[in-house]
Order: C-alpha cells, then sequence, then structure tokens
C-alpha cells in the first residue's frame, strides 16, 4: 500500500511538473517577465498573448504599447488588437540582442513624457535584451541612475552578456563628473605647421 | 529512518571532567556556527530603511552626545550605536555604508545570543542553549535584524545582558556597567525596564543595590555634562522626553510572537506541568525569571508610550529562553502524551503553512520570475524533507522528527530572506539607486544642501554629507568661494528667490513617483583639482 501511494505521489508530482514547465513554455501560465519599472507610467515584458495582452491593458490603464519585434504575423494581430482596445501601438524592430537605434529608444522616453501616451507598455519576445535596453535608456535619462543599478536591474531580468548597459550608456546626453574635466580635449600643436608657429588648442564639453 | 542513539555514549555523569570540557566545547563550536549561519551570512547586503539611514547619516558626522542629522542634533540617536557604526566605517575606510550599520547591529544580535546560551548552558544543559541559539539565531528577528522590526539589537544586548547578570548573579556592579552601556544606547527606556524586571523578580539578591544604580546615574550625569556642554539644552531636554512623545504599541504582543518564529509559540508548552518538571531547579528558576521579565516587558512596552523599542529585545530573548527549554524537554521525550500531541500539532502545523505557501509561491516565482529560479526550486526541493518529516512525527508521535522539520523551515526562511527579500527590498523599496543617482553628481567629500526635511534613507544612499538649509539665501553665507550643491523640488528650482545666489542646474531626476527633483549648484569654477578638495563648513 505504501509503495502505492509513494508511486502515486511521485507520478502526480511529475505531472503537475511537466504541466508547469510546458505551460510556462507556452506562455500560458504567467505573464513573461511582466514588471512595473514605474507604476503609471512604464511597464516592461515579453511577448503577451492577446488574452494577457488586454488583461494587463485592462488592469494597469496602459495607454500605449511599444512592440520590438520584427514586423510579422505577431506585430500585425497586436496591432489589430490595440485599435480595438482603442489604445496607440508603436513598432520599433531591433535586433534581438538590443542593439536598437537611439533614436528607436527614444521614441519610447516620448511616449513616456506624455501624460496622453502614459502608462507605456513596452515588449519584446523575451523582455530581456531590447526590453531592457529601453528601460536602461529611461532609467539613464529620466530617473538618472548609475551605470551599476542599471547594469544591476538588467541582470535581475536575466540580461547575462553584459554590453548592453554599456552600448546604451553610450547614448546618454549628460553625464556625471563629465564637467570637472575641463578642457576636454588639449591639444599642443608643436609640429611645425605650414606657417611655421606653434598652436594651442582646448575643447571645453558644458 | 531511525535518530535513535547507534553507538553506546557514556551517561553525562559518568563522563571524565575532560570529555565534559570536549563536548562543552563542540558545543560552543556547534553554537557559534549555527549564528554565524543565520545572522552573520549576508550581513550587511541589505539597503537601509528609513529608521536606520538616520543612523547612517549620524555616522557620517563627528562623534557627540547624540547623532547628527541633516546638520541637527537627532534626540533618537544615542552614542552608543553611532559610535559602534563609527568604529565598523573607520574599518572600511573611513566611508560608512550600508554595512556600517547593519553589522553592529548583526553582532550585537550574536552576542546576545552568546550571553543567553551561556546562562542556559550552564543551568539547562548542553542540548538546552544549541535549541537556544538555534531559537534566537534563526528567528525572523534575527534573520532580518531591520529596526523595521522595531527592535533595537545595540541597546538590546546591554538590556539583556543586564537583565541576564540579575538573574545569574542577582544586582552587582557588572549589571549596573550593562545597565549604564544600555542607557548609552537607547537612553532611559531601557533602564526604566531593568529597574521594573528587579521589581517583578522580588527576589533575594535582585534589588535595587547601589551596584546595579551607581553606573547608571554615573553614566547618565556625564552624559548631561557633555550634551549641555556640546548642544543646546534643547536638544538635551529633546532626546530626554522624546520617548513620552511616542504612542502605546498595543500589537508589540503579536509581534513579538512573530518576529520569534518559527519556535515562538513552543513557548507555550511551559504551561504543561511534564516540561516544567522535566527542568533542573537553577534552570527553573531561571526560566520562570526570563518569563516573567519578558512578560512584564511585553505588557510595560505594549501599554506605557516610549518602552516599546526597548521592550521588544528583552521581551524576545525571555520567548526563545522558554521555548528553547520547552524544546529541549521535547527532544529528550521527557514530556507527557498530551504535551507531546500538543507539541506535535504545533510542529506539524508551521510545517504545513511553509510547505503551501513555498511550493504555491515558488511555482509562480520559478514561473514568473526567471532571476529567481534556482531559489524557487531549491526552496521547493526542501519542502519535501519538512514534508515527510512532519508526516512521520505524527505517524510515529516523536516530537524530535517534528523539532528537526521546524529547524528545515528555519534555514528554509533564511533562504528566503537572503535570496528573495533582500534583493527584493534593495531593488524596490530601497531608496539606494535613487540616492546614488544624485550623489554622482557630487564630489565625493562635498556636502549636500537641501531645503526641506529629505527622507533619511534617499539622504543616505546619496553617500553624501547632507545638510538642511534654514533658508536659501543662507547658501551665500557658507564659507569657501567653491560652488555649493543644492537638492531641490521642481517648483523650488523654478521659484528660486532673487536674493538668494544664483544657481545653475546639474541634473533632473525623476523618483520612484515620477516627482521631478532638480540638482543645482551655486555659481563658480569646478575642476578635478578643486573636487579633489574638502571644503570648509
Amino acid at each position: 500500500m505504501r509503495r502505492v501511494l509513494a508511486l502515486a505521489a511521485t507520478v502526480t508530482i511529475l505531472g503537475v511538473a511537466v504541466w508547469l514547465t510546458v505551460e510556462t513554455r507556452r506562455n500560458r501560465l504567467v505573464w513573461d517577465h511582466f514588471d512595473v519599472v514605474k507604476r503609471g507610467v512604464l511597464y516592461r515584458s515579453g511577448q503577451l498573448n492577446p488574452e494577457q495582452l488586454e488583461d494587463a491593458v485592462k488592469q494597469y490603464g496602459i495607454k500605449t504599447v511599444v512592440s520590438f519585434q520584427l514586423p510579422g504575423p505577431d506585430v500585425a494581430s497586436e496591432r489589430e488588437l490595440a485599435r480595438r482596445l482603442r489604445i496607440d501601438f508603436m513598432n520599433l524592430p531591433m535586433p534581438g540582442d538590443g542593439s536598437g537605434q537611439e533614436f528607436q529608444f527614444r521614441e519610447v522616453l516620448k511616449a513616456c513624457d506624455d501624460p496622453e501616451r502614459r502608462p507605456v507598455l513596452i515588449h519584446c519576445a523575451r523582455g530581456t535584451c531590447r526590453t531592457g535596453a529601453a528601460t536602461a535608456l529611461y532609467r539613464f535619462e529620466r530617473d538618472g541612475w548609475t551605470i551599476e543599478d542599471v547594469t544591476a536591474e538588467m541582470e535581475r531580468q536575466t540580461y547575462r552578456d553584459g554590453w548592453l548597459p554599456g552600448y546604451v550608456y553610450g547614448m546618454v546626453r549628460t553625464r556625471a563628473g563629465q564637467e570637472i574635466f575641463q578642457p576636454a580635449v588639449a591639444l599642443d600643436r608643436n609640429l611645425k605647421g605650414v606657417a611655421g608657429t606653434e598652436k594651442k588648442e582646448a575643447t571645453d564639453v558644458r | 529512518m531511525s535518530v535513535e542513539p547507534t553507538a553506546e555514549m557514556a551517561a553525562p555523569e559518568e563522563r571524565t571532567p575532560r570529555q565534559h570540557q570536549t563536548t562543552q566545547l563542540w558545543t560552543w563550536f556547534a553554537a557559534l556556527a549555527i549564528a554565524a549561519g543565520f545572522i552573520l551570512i549576508c550581513g550587511g547586503r541589505q539597503d537601509l530603511g528609513p529608521i536606520e539611514a538616520r543612523l547612517g547619516l549620524a555616522a557620517r558626522e563627528a562623534f557627540g552626545p547624540l547623532g547628527i542629522n541633516l546638520g541637527g542634533w537627532e534626540p533618537s540617536l544615542w552614542p552608543g550605536p553611532v559610535g559602534a557604526s563609527q568604529l565598523w566605517a573607520w574599518g572600511e575606510e573611513g566611508r560608512p555604508t550600508s554595512a556600517s550599520v547593519r553589522w553592529p547591529a548583526a553582532i550585537a544580535g550574536l552576542l546576545t545570543g552568546l550571553i543567553l546560551a551561556k546562562r542556559v548552558m550552564a543551568t539547562l544543559g548542553l542540548s538546552a542553549s544549541l535549541f537556544l541559539m538555534i531559537g534566537w539565531s534563526s528567528s525572523v528577528a534575527l534573520i532580518d535584524r531591520s529596526a523595521g522590526t522595531g527592535l533595537d539589537l545595540i541597546s538590546g544586548l546591554a538590556v539583556v545582558a543586564a537583565l541576564d547578570r540579575l538573574l545569574g548573579r542577582g544586582s552587582d556592579w557588572v549589571a549596573g556597567v550593562w545597565a549604564a552601556l544600555a542607557f548609552l544606547c537607547g537612553g532611559w527606556p531601557p533602564l526604566a525596564l531593568i529597574v521594573m524586571a528587579t521589581i517583578v523578580l522580588g527576589r533575594r539578591g535582585v534589588g535595587l543595590t547601589v551596584g546595579l544604580l551607581a553606573p547608571p546615574i554615573l553614566a547618565a550625569v556625564a552624559w548631561s555634562a557633555w550634551a549641555l556642554n556640546s548642544m543646546p539644552a534643547e536638544a538635551w531636554a529633546a532626546a530626554l522626553t522624546l520617548p513620552l512623545t511616542q504612542k502605546s504599541r498595543w500589537l508589540l504582543p503579536l509581534g513579538v510572537m512573530a518576529l520569534g518564529l518559527p519556535w515562538s509559540p513552543f513557548a507555550a508548552l511551559a504551561a504543561s506541568r511534564s516540561v516544567r518538571e522535566g527542568w533542573p531547579e537553577p534552570g527553573r528558576q531561571f526560566v520562570f525569571g526570563w518569563l516573567q521579565v519578558a512578560g512584564a516587558c511585553v505588557l510595560a512596552g505594549t501599554v506605557v508610550p516610549g518602552l516599546a523599542v526597548a521592550a521588544g529585545v528583552p521581551a524576545l530573548a525571555g520567548l526563545v529562553v522558554v521555548a528553547a527549554a520547552c524544546c529541549d524537554q521535547l527532544w529528550n521525550r521527557a514530556v507527557s502524551a498530551s504535551t507531546r500531541r500538543w507539541a506535535l500539532g504545533v510542529s506539524t502545523t508551521l510545517a504545513l503553512i511553509w510547505v503551501i505557501a513555498i511550493v504555491l509561491g515558488g511555482i509562480y516565482l520559478a514561473a514568473a520570475v526567471a532571476y529567481y529560479r534556482s531559489l524557487a526550486i531549491l526552496l521547493i526541493v526542501l519542502a519535501l524533507p519538512i514534508l515527510v518529516m512532519a508526516a512521520r512525527s505524527v505517524a510515529l508521535a516523536d516530537p524530535r522528527r517534528g523539532l528537526v522539520a521546524m529547524a528545515l523551515v528555519a534555514i528554509s526562511l533564511k533562504l528566503a530572506h537572503a535570496g528573495y527579500y533582500a534583493p527584493e527590498w534593495n531593488y524596490r523599496r530601497s531608496q539606494g539607486p535613487w540616492g546614488r543617482a544624485i550623489g554622482q553628481w557630487i564630489p565625493p567629500t562635498w556636502p549636500l544642501y537641501v531645503t526641506y526635511d529629505l527622507s533619511p534613507d534617499l539622504a543616505f544612499s546619496t553617500g553624501r554629507t547632507v545638510r538642511q538649509l534654514a533658508s536659501p539665501k543662507q547658501l551665500e553665507f557658507l564659507k569657501g568661494d567653491r560652488p555649493n550643491h543644492v537638492l531641490l523640488l521642481e517648483a523650488e528650482f523654478e521659484n528660486w528667490p532673487s536674493d538668494a545666489p544664483e544657481l545653475v542646474k546639474v541634473a533632473r531626476f525623476h523618483d520612484e513617483f515620477d516627482r521631478i527633483r532638480i540638482l543645482a549648484r551655486t555659481e563658480g569654477e569646478i575642476s578635478r583639482r578643486i573636487a579633489r578638495q574638502t571644503p570648509a563648513e
């Protein structure tokens, strides 16, 4: 009797584990990588199925959905769903490693800054690289976070390659500590020029 | 699986003194390992909350009779904890971090456990001291250790040491010195509790002797003289009257019970005669003494305004001492059948609550947040032996298995705290990233000025000394010709008075509620050479 019970328990546990794995893989059990970046402003996720997206829009009052996916049937159906839900939809297709262009990421910032268009939900396929890069630029430009904290947040969202925070940091317009290194360029032209005179050049970046 | 001893062992009374000494040494080693595992691992990783951040800010200032917060005397910060944090920060090259606040509290918690374990070892035996150390170190209070729990572990160490001395040796000078330290760490409320304990205990030798009273009175007089010489009399008075402004904390008894989990419910077994009769006479006196003291502390902390913070640690200590003594009796199977059933009911209920919560929560966590997947799987796997132990303890009516299940719950609790709660706190609740965002724009040794009462955790996270200005014009009178940084709300920046020094905008920050703050500075040259100088105040 004990063996039968033990066997039944093992089979049940295994069955539940397999079912959970399959459901998670098919993205039906939970909202993939969904998280709140800033309540009422910016939310992030992986690719949600239509029911999940509709729930997210209702629950969080999302007004703009941004997809970083390449155009295709998924994007088309999401665009159609957004039209039906009467919310904005923006497609910013970029490589899966997150190496989008600066102006694309800045479109997300514009949407977040506009009270008419936010809250904004940004997503890609898994919600890690492209979504992480867009969130990183928001953290740098709007919240002013340090690169260490932005990197830690990306790692928490399971980004592991390491280079993306630095790539996005390169897009940031004002960075701490720049103004104390003035002049930014100090070049002494000691080589004999055409005119045969020495020149000093300095460039300030403020 | 059998938990019966498999090898022939000499009974305690048959052992030689050397064997006894060796066993005692191993017990101490085990107690230290348990305490280190639960209290010290990840001791300083959690960012500070608002209450602890005041202490962190004070650690960045000069040592004085009270801590300094935003440039003013902070009446809740007594010199003991501030000095401990400054001492720790000195080891960190003089730059107080969250570890400078967390580590002294963790070490104080560890020492409190050792003091209690020493007395329990002497009165109840070696195994009881191990239960004491497990119960104390793996309680929710000591795993978390944050001031948000309402406990002050540093003043608590001095209070528990004084009470332990009273119970063990009576009112002597050593107890008096501990009471003096308690005063320097937490003001008069700890002293009130110690005096109350002498009245409640009402034993011969535990009274208000000269030895007990003289050191704290001397400490209070010396501190007052120091305070009145170095700060305004209002600050001195504010420090002494602050506890009276606090409200009664009606939920203190429930709070102490919750902070003592998962072991606190076992203290109820002291109601069983079979448990009480199993304690040797000195042990019984010691346990009853702590029971009286803890009960009085809980009552006083609940009803009398201002005593709640000081009462938390001794109340918890008493609860854990009683629980450990009861668990020891359970382990030795020296309890009646009804007590055993009750104990099995407690351990099984707690184990089931944990297993259900961790399996459901773990499945969600593993599926939704990949970052915590490995932790969630580990906790779910650990839930299996907990369940098996709890089930076997009921099937065999064996309380030992129930206690092993509780120990596994405690280990799981520690893992969940270190692996999930602390990172989530740092990511979602802490002001760390928001403060560091501001601090990176200010040279490391320069102060930051604010015109309003900035939240202490945000101020601490900037990593800079923060000063509150009485008025924007005050910037004019600050010494030195270097620029001064000011953190303003957006509206303050836009409406900056024209008679105040002109400001240059440095950076703009959105906070977690999307409110905007502006970091600005007064005009003037800023270069690497100037940035490396420390401005005179």
